[in-house]
């Protein structure tokens, strides 16, 4: 019944308006220059295995700490004579992964808690926001650190304590939009027709709340993947042989002095990703939110 | 210590050794008084911060670097890892069957606080060292049931049972005697304000910053005493502690890293000593840790408590000198021995079983277990134990083993090998004087530390008779079966023996080092 | 106003008491105890275990621990550290100035080049200016600052040797000392901050030109300096102080990293050293600190608020 209500013609204007959206995007040079080094970035995660040179774990000790542009090893070698630019490719997966599950993670969970929240307030609105208050109150990373510490190191750990640490950024933004929704007067009138629950929520709410969501995504992925470099360098990140920027660079501090391109490197990688994703959730934050910061 | 040998340790690119050139002076240079100057201060760079200066409950390695210099013990040990006297006149005498042992004191010394060493005193420290609930000392001298003041500078003790490692005890921190009137003063805060004899008296500490030590008026060998003052540094960082010493902001810079000896050696400025450590690496294998540390041992699940020969397998993959050429820069000591090559009681014929895989592929067949072989090793998350994972990973895959690595920050990783939580533990020892502190614990069925679950009626034998004779040869000759039999057993690998590096200033002489890695330096002194 | 502070200080007790609440059970959760830390290198035994825990009370039920501790704080003592047998409150308070010049400094170097950069990018919009700051911005925005922090030390501590590599020197002690090792760190921590406060200066301040009293000012006749330096600088500061104040906690996150990378002695370096070593008393100490520390810094970024825009009154400052 509710889809006999619901006029078919709405999706063509949203279609039109995402064609727009693009094309504006593309009027942007910085974000382009972002989408293309995020395409890049993806591209590489996904095809390392099939342009690495070597295997990521492939040993070569008679060619210990080759430097740069040495025979066979484009990007030198590192202390137990592993290709590094096999690494840096590889480590894109792990640096991807981290941002972008830990970002889809923390909106899984903000997303509907933030709606129910907003939408049906009661005793679980206040639950729900002094919780979000006291994961606030601590410094993001040290929520991360803390909670990767508790759960021990790997991947699928430092993904849930970065998606636990983004959380209440989520769960207000989706408690905002349903708040305020909720006083509109169109949905009070779905309400009184009575529309249920469940469509007010995918009709009116879901698509006011796509906006938001985005930009924050925008933001929180590249905090992500500086959040996983930082966890990886602190020693609570993925389990070694696994090439993880964060920890190459870590394994980098002892030879500053006799390899610094070991250092240099994957600095640089973690640089760009984040760069990348900056400068696209720029673009995309200038088209959505006009209100916002950086225009 | 258990763990903590490794912290983040560079190494140099350079795979070629110069081992013997780094020979370097590792002997005590004697200072000749009219070259050395009086006064001074010395800074000392630590690489960790000590727990409490309290010779009864202390626990780290890097206190004892502390107590050297202020808190002079019964016994001391020479370069050659012999036990001699320090505030004891001579070698304890033992009678009765190993019973009684008789302790004969020095006179005329006095405590930092001016009041009389005497027999008196002795027995108050080792009675607080057995009695104090939090002693750690009480494990290492258990086997003192009482302790008689038969003179006024003679000690008796008496043993439940023949304990020879007892001595070498007395030569570390239970043998540091503490004043009575302090301790009566301070009582379990001895800590805040520690009073022994020593060329130097404590002065002060600030927590995560310096230990402050000044020279004593009341040492009994005070005119050879040169420096005024020792201040010790906490610098964790092996970067930070290497270019603290290159700057000569401080003199001496403890526990280098291997990696760092190549520019050591080539500072002008400074001088590189080394000493074989009596510590060690190795891998801990679950073959019996069921119910957690000091429970009894009991059967576990994984095919290495099973089979013996898998054991054998996994040791036999590792290629020891290659693991030591690629993380330590060659500069550590490929062993298989829990007893240090530099130990009195190791036999230089000792043979550690060989790197062959070819046996090792042989075992495996043998063992019957299917290849590949899982197998997951708990690695502590600093940088060199995962490392040196990596390398063994490497090696191990090429017999059959595929090897994951369970990095976990290290009190997490000790929890979980005490709770008997894992497959292998890639850990250590710091190594004590007597063999038998560094094998009972680990390998014998009611050690405190057999995290392993280790339970072989021979090996308790054999660790139990050298336990109680105090004949040397006979001693030597029973820890060399037991070397023998833990390299089939293989409940742990055991790796390599580090070796100590220190930097020191050239203007500063008179500095000993000796296998504990300990540095003395109460007779050094600045050239003039 | 009266009703005002009173429920601001209720609600700090109460975060307070929250956090204090957390950081005692989170650490509690973490595996391996004080004992097993503090024995981890000696031949310890399960009676020397248990007799650490009893003498630092480890062995009481979890709300008697915490009761003793609270009761303790309320009296000045946060405890006797369990690794060193030192008392905790002098240690922290041996740490507070270290940390505090560290974040100073930054938070310093942050504004100084945030809000100069942030006003001539929006007062010459769209020219090179601009796109030039911006990129600064989103430098300092996307650099990992612990690589920073390496990169530098290798470039001007190792290649260059003109600033040493770590460390600290008390500026009473040595003040030229002091700041030669403050440099790169309050740089590195200052860095995400001067690319935050430039962005949001630059946003405040192409709002404030906008504004309408602007253009009165303008049609007034004022000079564009006065305009811009009086009345739309003066408008966008306030953005710029909630701004620092809401990234207060992220900048005391950067300071562990970057006390670690240039081993500063503050109080990064002590939370991190306590919680390998499960130094319960000094953890809780340090975090309770803090917490005390973030509530008094935020009460005083809301007085600031409210000074520098006077439209804005405490009360409306509220939630």
């Amino acid at each position: 019944m509710e889809e006999a209500l619901a006029p078919r013609r709405e999706l063509s204007p949203r279609l039109r308006q995402l064609g727009r959206f693009r094309r504006r995007l593309l009027g942007r040079p910085l974000a382009v220059v972002g989408l293309v080094l995020v395409g890049l970035f993806v591209l590489v995660a996904i095809l390392a295995p099939w342009i690495s040179p070597y295997s990521p774990d492939a040993t070569h000790y008679g060619a210990l700490l080759q430097p740069p542009l040495s025979r066979g090893f484009m990007l030198g070698t590192d202390e137990l004579g592993r290709d590094e630019l096999t690494r840096i490719l590889w480590g894109s997966r792990v640096s991807l992964e981290a941002g972008v599950f830990s970002t889809l993670l923390a909106v899984a969970v903000g997303l509907p808690v933030g709606l129910a929240s907003g939408y049906y307030r009661g005793w679980v609105d206040p639950v729900v926001m002094r919780l979000t208050d006291l994961v606030l109150a601590f410094p993001y990373i040290i929520v991360a650190v803390g909670l990767a510490a508790i759960l021990g190191a790997s991947l699928r750990n430092v993904v849930i304590a970065l998606a636990i640490a983004q959380i209440p950024a989520y769960v207000r933004i989706a408690r905002g939009e349903a708040l305020a929704v909720r006083e509109e007067d169109y949905v009070a009138a779905a309400a009184v027709v009575g529309a249920s629950d469940w469509a007010i929520l995918r009709r009116h709410l879901l698509p006011n709340v796509f906006s938001p969501i985005l930009v924050q995504a925008t933001a929180t992925i590249p905090a992500a993947i500086l959040g996983e470099a930082l966890l990886s360098f602190l020693g609570l990140g993925v389990q070694p042989p696994t090439p993880s920027w964060g920890t190459m660079l870590s394994d980098a501090q002892s030879y500053l002095q006799q390899a610094p391109y070991l250092a240099l490197l994957p600095g640089i990688a973690i640089f760009l990703a984040t760069l990348a994703f900056n400068l696209l959730g720029d673009g995309i934050r200038d088209l959505l939110d006009p209100k916002g910061f950086a225009r | 210590m258990r763990g903590k040998v490794f912290r983040k340790s560079p190494l140099v690119a350079v795979a070629v050794l110069l081992l013997a050139a780094c020979g370097g002076p590792s002997k005590a240079v004697a200072p000749t008084s009219t070259h050395v100057k009086n006064g001074g201060v010395l800074t000392i760079a630590l690489d960790e911060e000590p727990d409490a200066l309290d010779p009864t409950t202390a626990q780290t390695l890097v206190g004892r670097e502390v107590f050297a210099n202020f808190c002079e013990k019964l016994y001391d040990i020479n370069s050659k890892l012999q036990i001699v006297p320090q505030l004891a006149a001579s070698l304890p005498q033992v009678s009765n069957g190993g019973l009684t042992v008789t302790i004969k004191l020095r006179h005329g010394i006095l405590f930092n606080d001016g009041t009389p060493f005497n027999a008196d005193a002795v027995k108050t420290t080792l009675e607080r060292d057995l009695t104090l609930p939090t002693s750690a000392r009480k494990s290492e001298i258990s086997p003192i049931e009482s302790v008689a003041v038969t003179g006024p500078y003679t000690v008796q003790l008496t043993l439940s049972h023949p304990f020879a490692p007892l001595t070498a005890a007395l030569a570390d921190r239970a043998g540091m005697i503490m004043s009575p009137t302090q301790l009566q003063k301070l009582g379990t805060n001895f800590a805040s304000d520690p009073v022994c004899v020593g060329p130097f008296e404590f002065a002060k500490r600030i927590p995560g910053d310096e230990i402050v030590l000044t020279k004593s008026p009341y040492y009994y060998a005070k005119d050879k005493v040169h420096l005024s003052e020792i201040v010790y540094k906490f610098i964790g960082d092996d970067n930070v502690r290497l270019a603290n010493v290159e700057s000569g902001a401080v003199q001496i810079g403890d526990q280098m890293a291997p990696t760092d000896v190549q520019k050591i050696e080539s500072d002008p400025n400074l001088k590189l000593y080394q000493s074989t450590s009596i510590g060690y690496q190795g891998i801990d294998i679950n073959i019996g840790n069921a119910n957690g540390e000091g429970k009894p041992p009991g059967p576990v699940d994984n095919p290495f408590a099973r089979s013996q020969d898998l054991r054998q397998a996994f040791a036999a993959a590792i290629n020891r000198s290659v693991l030591n050429k690629v993380v330590f820069d060659g500069r550590f000591v490929p062993s298989c021995s829990p007893i240090a090559p530099v130990s009195p009681y190791y036999d230089a014929s000792f043979k550690c079983p060989p790197y062959d895989p070819a046996q090792a592929r042989k075992l495996i067949k043998e063992s019957g277990v299917a290849t590949p072989i899982p197998v997951t090793m708990l690695v502590p998350n600093e940088t060199v134990p995962l490392r040196q994972a990596q390398v063994i990973q490497q090696m191990v895959d090429q017999v059959g083993f595929q090897m994951t690595i369970q990095s976990e920050e290290f009190v997490t990783s000790l929890d979980q090998a005490d709770a008997g939580h894992y497959e292998m533990y890639q850990v250590g020892w710091s190594g004590r004087i007597d063999p038998d502190q560094n094998i009972y614990q680990f390998w014998h069925t009611d050690g405190s530390l057999n995290a392993t679950g280790s339970s072989d009626p021979q090996l308790d034998k054999l660790l139990d008779e050298a336990r109680a004779t105090n004949n040397f040869n006979q001693r030597k000759q029973l820890y060399t079966q037991v070397l023998q039999l833990i390299n089939q057993q293989d409940s742990i690998i055991v790796l390599y023996n580090p070796v100590n590096y220190m930097a020191v200033s050239k203007k500063l002489v008179g500095v000993q080092y000796y296998a504990d890695g300990i540095p003395r330096v109460a007779f050094a002194g600045y050239v003039s | 106003m009266l009703w005002y502070v009173l429920r601001r200080a209720g609600a700090a007790l109460v975060v307070v008491f929250v956090a204090s609440v957390v950081v005692f059970i989170a650490l509690r959760l973490l595996p391996g105890g004080p004992a097993l830390a503090l024995t981890a290198e000696s031949n310890r035994t399960p009676q020397l275990i248990a007799a650490i825990n009893r003498e630092y009370l480890l062995n009481q039920p979890l709300p008697v621990q915490y009761a003793h501790f609270v009761w303790q704080a309320l009296h000045g003592d946060l405890g006797t550290s369990i690794h060193t047998d030192e008392p905790v409150t002098p240690t922290i308070v041996s740490r507070i100035p270290i940390t505090g010049e560290l974040a100073v400094l930054a938070v310093l170097f942050g504004v100084v080049i945030g809000i100069p950069t942030g006003v001539l990018a929006a007062v010459y919009r769209s020219s090179v200016w601009d796109y030039l700051a911006n990129a600064i911005g989103l430098f300092g925005l996307s650099v990992p600052t612990f690589w920073l922090g390496l990169m530098l030390i290798l470039f001007f501590a190792i290649r260059l040797g003109v600033l040493p590599s770590s460390g600290y020197v008390s500026p009473l002690q040595d003040l030229g000392g002091n700041l030669e090792r403050m440099v790169m760190p309050a740089f590195v921590l200052g860095l995400p901050v001067a690319a935050v406060v430039f962005r949001q200066e630059r946003s405040a301040m192409l709002d404030a030109l906008r504004a309408d009293y602007v253009r009165t000012a303008r049609a007034k006749g004022l000079g564009e300096l006065r305009v811009v330096g009086v009345h739309a600088l003066r408008n966008s500061l306030m953005t710029v102080i909630t701004v620092v104040g809401l990234n207060l906690g992220a900048l005391l996150g950067g300071a562990v990293v970057t006390e670690q990378i240039f081993v500063i002695p503050g109080f990064g370096n002590l939370i991190v050293q306590s919680i390998f070593e499960r130094d319960y008393p000094v953890v809780q100490g340090v975090a309770l600190v803090t917490a005390v520390g973030f509530v008094v810094v935020n009460f005083l970024v809301d007085v600031a608020y409210s000074l520098v825009n006077p439209r804005i009154r405490l009360t409306g400052a509220a939630e």
